[in-house]
């Protein structure tokens, strides 16, 4: 058993836990990570740099949308 | 601590019920195979409809916390039926046991009970038979299994370990990419740079995937290493985990690949159990930011692994007993420090007799203690987040309106916030429930320190039920300077202690905290209203447990059984 060419088994969505994040927080987070990316990676900062513009137009549209709802 | 802005309506005790909170910030326990309890874990979040909003985890709770980041659910991890593919390995026609080294594994556990004979009795021929038996196990190993590759010994020797991690950190890279490889076969080039080598932890910055943190040792400069998207955004998840898991002298010291031009081969890892097993503090600050985000509380669901039952001094400690015993407190006894200092961390104490090492485990024997584990987080999620507030919440605020009653009518629009502290191991009073002004609610009081009324209610001798308390800088028990530390708001303080009997003497165990923007002192005046007050303060001891009180009652029952 065990060796690497064997085929996996598909994923069966009703294993999958379905948790999503809040869509504020994951726009958050992804900004976040991008920003941490580029200061990461400098030989690439010119490619991160036009990533976090995208995703700050996508912050700024979702900041004018309904907070998330949930906790106590 | 800042005044309201609004005035509280008054609440009464039919106060509307509270929802569960959909959201928390989840850490998984280390505990080599006994982690497998934390399948009962998510089975309860999923259940309770908990969503997680990032995970952590350290060694055996690294694996936990990485699969579940990926997406994988309890059910992939450990099947509820009896069908043979019962768990992720061995769908991925894997064992824990191959991953491994079948000939190394065969090879411990031949040679460990020889190892622990050997260091009872202490005898030179113990010892030589000990090498004869290695060397016999290990040509035989090889002949069974017909496998190549450094004997255990000798890695022991060259690469400080017992077994190899390869194979494992291979397996768990082609868990995390078939995963994201199911959710976006194109996330290696997705809003990247450059194209991803192996699952880094940027990678799992996605929606449909939850912020993981790992955490190790650095064995070169001796810290703590946290493995997450904004510290380490390029670094191998298989390879952290791995590093994260590796127990030392069992598995090897591990480097963490960086997908970065020109980046130089970083420290080496071990354990990240061995500086922190339950890393509550590594959620902490993100916990903090998500919460101003959202506008919620968002409490940190700590997973912690323990032993059913707990030593104290019955047994000898022989040798046998000792060395399981010191592994044992290294790994998870040094947890409680850190715990007491973050606020809003319900600890989930899941008790098992699986012990570290047991990696060939049972169907059987995993899916009990995984519906043992899911049955006490269950009962033990759903008093904290829903019983315990609800009921506790309605208490106090029917204690408020009684104490409204003593006030002059002048003061009938007085905000009042009632508190309910529970006494700490380490002497101070933490926050349990509150009502109003809860974002308020100091988390901790000091007794040492700032809070009068505590350490007020610590010095009255014999039945001193209520203490009265006076604010201003000419009050009792309060210097000036503590005085500047009091909210602006606050003007009256009333504390009633709490006792439990324990083996026929009194102990404090809580404090009722009544704050306000007025004098309170005018409502003790009435003998027969104070005693009445006391009286209500001291039925709310139920409300100071972490668990329901028949919880409580059945695991030390259970403990009691198996000492028996």
């Amino acid at each position: 058993m065990a060796e690497t060419d064997k085929e996996p088994p598909t994923l069966d969505a009703a294993e999958l836990t379905g948790w999503r994040l809040p869509p504020r927080l994951a726009k958050g987070q992804r900004f976040v990570a991008t920003m941490a990316a580029q200061r990461h990676d400098p030989e690439h900062a010119e490619a991160y740099a036009d990533l976090l513009k995208a995703q700050a137009e996508q912050l700024d549209k979702a900041a004018g949308t309904a907070p998330d709802d949930g906790g106590s | 601590m800042t005044a309201p802005a609004e005035v509280e309506a008054e609440a009464d005790a039919t106060e509307p019920a509270k929802a569960v909170p959909r959201y928390a910030y989840v850490v998984f326990q280390g505990g080599g195979a006994a982690g497998v309890v934390h399948v009962g874990a998510l089975r309860a979040l999923q259940a309770l409809g908990i969503q997680p909003l990032g995970v952590a985890g350290a060694s055996a709770g690294a694996i936990v916390a990485a699969l579940v980041a990926a997406g994988y659910g309890p059910d992939a991890i450990v099947a509820r039926d009896a069908r043979c593919d019962w768990n992720i390995f061995r769908r991925n026609q894997e064992s824990p046991i191959f991953l491994l080294g079948n000939h190394d594994w065969l090879l411990l556990r031949l040679l460990l009970p020889l190892l622990l004979v050997s260091l009872a009795v202490g005898q030179l021929g113990t010892l030589a038979l000990l090498v004869a038996a290695g060397s016999v196990t290990w040509l035989a190993s090889r002949i069974i299994f017909l496998r190549g590759g450094m004997p255990a010994p000798l890695r022991l020797l060259v690469r400080l370990a017992w077994f190899p991690s390869a194979r494992g950190r291979d397996f768990l890279e082609m868990l995390l990419s078939r995963a994201l490889d199911a959710a976006n076969p194109r996330w290696r080039t997705r809003d990247q740079a450059r194209e991803a080598p192996f699952v880094r932890f940027i990678d799992l910055i996605d929606d449909r995937f939850l912020p993981l943190r790992v955490i190790a040792t650095d064995i070169d400069s001796g810290r703590m290493q946290v493995f997450d998207a904004t510290r380490t955004p390029f670094h191998s998840v298989a390879d952290a985990v791995i590093a994260s898991m590796s127990i030392p002298l069992v598995f090897p010291p591990a480097r963490v690949r960086e997908d970065r031009a020109g980046a130089a081969p970083g420290p080496r890892f071990v354990d990240g159990g061995l500086l922190s097993n339950l890393p509550v503090a590594a959620l902490a600050s993100q916990r903090r930011s998500s919460e101003r985000l959202l506008g919620l509380r968002i409490p940190i669901i700590a997973f912690a692994i323990e032993e059913p039952g707990s030593h104290k001094g019955e047994q000898r400690l022989w040798i046998w007993r000792y060395l399981p015993r010191v592994l044992r407190t290294g790994i998870f006894g040094s947890q409680a420090e850190a715990l007491a200092l973050i606020p809003g961390v319900i600890v989930v104490k899941l008790a098992t007799d699986i012990e570290l090492t047991r990696f060939d485990l049972d169907r059987t024997t995993a899916q009990d203690a995984i519906a043992d584990a899911e049955d006490r987080a269950k009962r033990v999620l759903s008093w904290r987040l829903v019983e315990r507030p609800q009921a506790a919440s309605a208490a106090l605020a029917a204690f408020a309106a009684e104490v409204r009653k003593g006030l002059d009518p002048a003061d009938a629009g007085a905000h009042l916030r009632a508190s309910l502290y529970r006494l700490t191991d380490d002497e101070e009073l933490a926050v349990a429930e509150s009502w109003n002004r809860e974002a308020d609610a100091d988390a901790v009081l000091s007794l040492g320190g700032f809070s009068p009324v505590a350490r007020a209610v610590v010095a009255a001798e014999g039945p001193a039920h209520v203490v009265v308390k006076g604010l201003g800088p000419d009050a009792m028990f309060m210097r000036a300077d503590e005085h500047r530390l009091l909210p602006d708001w606050l003007h009256g303080q009333l504390g009633f202690p709490i006792f439990t009997d324990s083996g026929g003497s009194r102990r404090l165990a809580g404090l009722l905290l009544v704050e306000a923007d007025r004098s309170l002192e005018a409502v003790l005046g009435n003998e027969v209203r104070a005693a009445g007050l006391q009286g209500r303060a001291q039925g709310m001891a139920p409300f100071l447990a972490d668990a329901p009180p028949e919880a409580e009652a059945k695991v030390e029952a259970e403990a009691e059984s198996r000492k028996e």
